[in-house]
């Protein structure tokens, strides 16, 4: 890898890495399953999207826009992972576990 | 410090004077406290991203209040820190433009959360056994004493269940 890529992986590692914590703040899980669901969806998400949500965003082309987009994506996959998971719940019926473990 | 962050000291003086006998109180007001100290200097210091640091700092108040509260009015602090936060991004992110309505939001928010605990603080040392007329104005108090004072409704995440 090259140094140009290394620098880019860690831009969008702190970015959505920011993006989970900011989630966290405003979505909390309700269990520890469900963190670590998220936090893996926006870990992974931030960095595969950020480039793609940076030019749609019209973000700037620096470090700065780079970890905006992996935050804005952190943030975004983290509340659509749960909400996700809560849906494919209510499809398979309201049993206890389907209330709680998102 | 200006006339603005003066008063808000003073206040969270009184309002830690006030709630002398709540623990948890003087805990989140020294936490506040402190969060705005810090992210005033580092404004005074022309650090970049104030804002950002202003978030950062919210963050770690609001997420000690979530782990580590117990009862709603704990709760109804936490969605205060909530606004602040969302304040510092709104701002960050152009949706908030003039810095003084920046200012001004934060410290509406600040305030709106001493009055927070004072009221709890208030409602403490009156007590259920200051109410017992049946009167309206009774009923109103010990709602508000109950609504207060319960057991939050929900765990955080990392709690035994």
């Amino acid at each position: 890898m090259t140094p140009e890529v290394v620098g880019a992986l860690v831009l969008k590692l702190i970015g959505a890495t920011a993006g989970a914590v900011l989630a966290l703040v405003f979505v909390p899980p309700r269990t520890r399953r469900g963190f670590v669901r998220r936090l893996s969806a926006a870990l992974i998400f931030g960095v595969v999207f950020a480039a793609p949500v940076r030019m749609w965003a019209g973000f700037s082309d620096d470090a700065e826009g780079m970890i905006a987009a992996a935050c804005l994506t952190g943030f975004v996959s983290w509340w659509i992972m749960g909400s996700a998971v809560r849906l494919a719940r209510a499809w398979q019926g309201n049993s206890p576990r389907a209330t709680q473990d998102d | 410090m200006n006339v603005f962050q003066i008063a808000l000291l003073v206040g969270a003086v009184v309002v830690a004077a006030l709630a002398w006998r709540i623990p948890r109180a003087i805990m989140w007001i020294i936490a506040g406290a402190l969060s705005f100290v810090a992210s005033t200097a580092y404004a005074r210091f022309d650090l970049p991203y104030p804002p950002a640091f202003t978030a950062a700092c919210d963050v770690a108040v609001c997420l000690g209040v979530y782990f580590f509260g117990q009862l709603r009015w704990e709760l109804h602090l936490w969605r205060l820190f909530q606004l602040s936060v969302l304040v510092s991004i709104a701002h960050l992110a152009g949706v908030i433009g003039p810095h003084y309505a920046y200012i001004v939001a934060l410290e509406t928010i600040n305030w709106l959360a001493l009055f927070l605990i004072a009221g709890t603080a208030i409602m403490a040392r009156v007590g259920e056994n200051g109410m017992g007329s049946g009167r309206w104005t009774d009923r109103r108090l010990r709602w508000a004493n109950r609504t207060l004072h319960e057991k939050r409704a929900t765990a955080p995440f990392t709690a035994r269940r």
